[in-house]
């Protein structure tokens, strides 16, 4: 069980759809400057919790970030697993 | 190209295995209004879309849906752990266990397996618009009876999610066509193929 863990995850989560929808929104809205900047906060806010979500627990992206001394990648849990998120902290908690 | 994000869209996180509910949701893996018809739909018109907005739009939900794949797909491998044969025979996923045992297959909730003839792609902006958008109320409603079938809250809630994104890619495609109709002669919108008329 690891709380920190998953409220991590559960923010890389939140951020990754709020970009996908502003994504989309401006796919056809491309004029939107309230929607740009938006996405670029999010943006901003992303990349700084998936640094974070890295260095404490691993890649999010096979080739994100230069590895230490080990390739973490390949190591379990992958997110489809029961027990990917120990669910304590989540929405479903 | 694509990059791999080592995380689902929206959690799934199913306590208790249900073959029965499995089989249903199978539907929306390989079946006719499902996520890779949806997938591949989209990422095969993008191809010829006439507008960058258009072209964008079919790329971006196409990519979406590849994430809802992966979901439909980790709520039927969580709900298909752990069974015994009784309930294997008792949930109706006999016939698909035998070939595939817990192992994730794109077939329909009867097995059948996938078939692109569940999709179009027509290289004509407004077949193709107004297909996306047919299919997106379709899958709407294929995820509506999976939530009229199934009363687990660790189910319903990415079943929940899913169903509000084909809402949300419902609203896009419509601007879409917007868009696709305003750069066509208004007075004959078909009389002009624009993925081969130039």
């Amino acid at each position: 069980m690891n709380g920190e863990k998953d409220k991590l995850m559960r923010t890389l989560q939140i951020l990754g759809f709020a970009i996908v929808e502003t994504n989309l929104f401006l796919d056809t809205h491309p004029d939107c400057k309230k929607a740009l900047a938006f996405l670029n906060e999010l943006i901003k806010k992303r990349d700084e919790a998936t640094a974070e979500y890295a260095a404490k627990y691993g890649p999010v992206t096979a080739a994100g970030s230069a590895y230490g001394g080990a390739f973490t990648w390949a190591e379990a849990p992958w997110p489809w697993e029961y027990g990917f998120e120990s669910g304590e902290t989540g929405v479903n908690a | 190209m694509w990059i791999y994000e080592k995380k689902l869209q929206y959690p799934v996180k199913i306590k208790t295995p249900n073959p029965t509910a499995a089989k249903v949701i199978m539907a929306q893996l390989g079946g006719p209004h499902g996520e890779l018809g949806a997938a591949t739909r989209y990422l095969s018109q993008r191809i010829s879309a006439p507008d960058s907005r258009i072209k964008a739009t079919l790329n971006d939900v196409g990519t979406e849906e590849l994430a809802h794949l992966e979901m439909v797909s980790a709520i039927i491998h969580q709900l298909t752990r752990k069974m015994t044969p009784e309930e294997i025979k008792a949930s109706g996923l006999d016939a698909y266990f035998v070939n595939h045992t817990a192992g994730i297959y794109p077939a329909d909730a009867n097995g059948t397996p996938f078939s692109a003839k569940t999709i179009a792609s027509t290289g004509d902006v407004l077949a193709d618009l107004f297909e996306d958008l047919a299919a997106e109320q379709k899958a709407r409603i294929s995820y509506d009876n999976i939530l009229r079938l199934i009363d687990d809250p660790d189910v319903r809630d990415p079943i929940k999610f899913l169903r509000e994104r084909e809402i949300v890619h419902f609203q896009r495609f419509g601007e879409a066509l917007e868009i696709a109709k305003s750069k066509l002669d208004c007075k004959n919108y078909y009389a002009y193929n624009p993925s081969y008329d130039k």
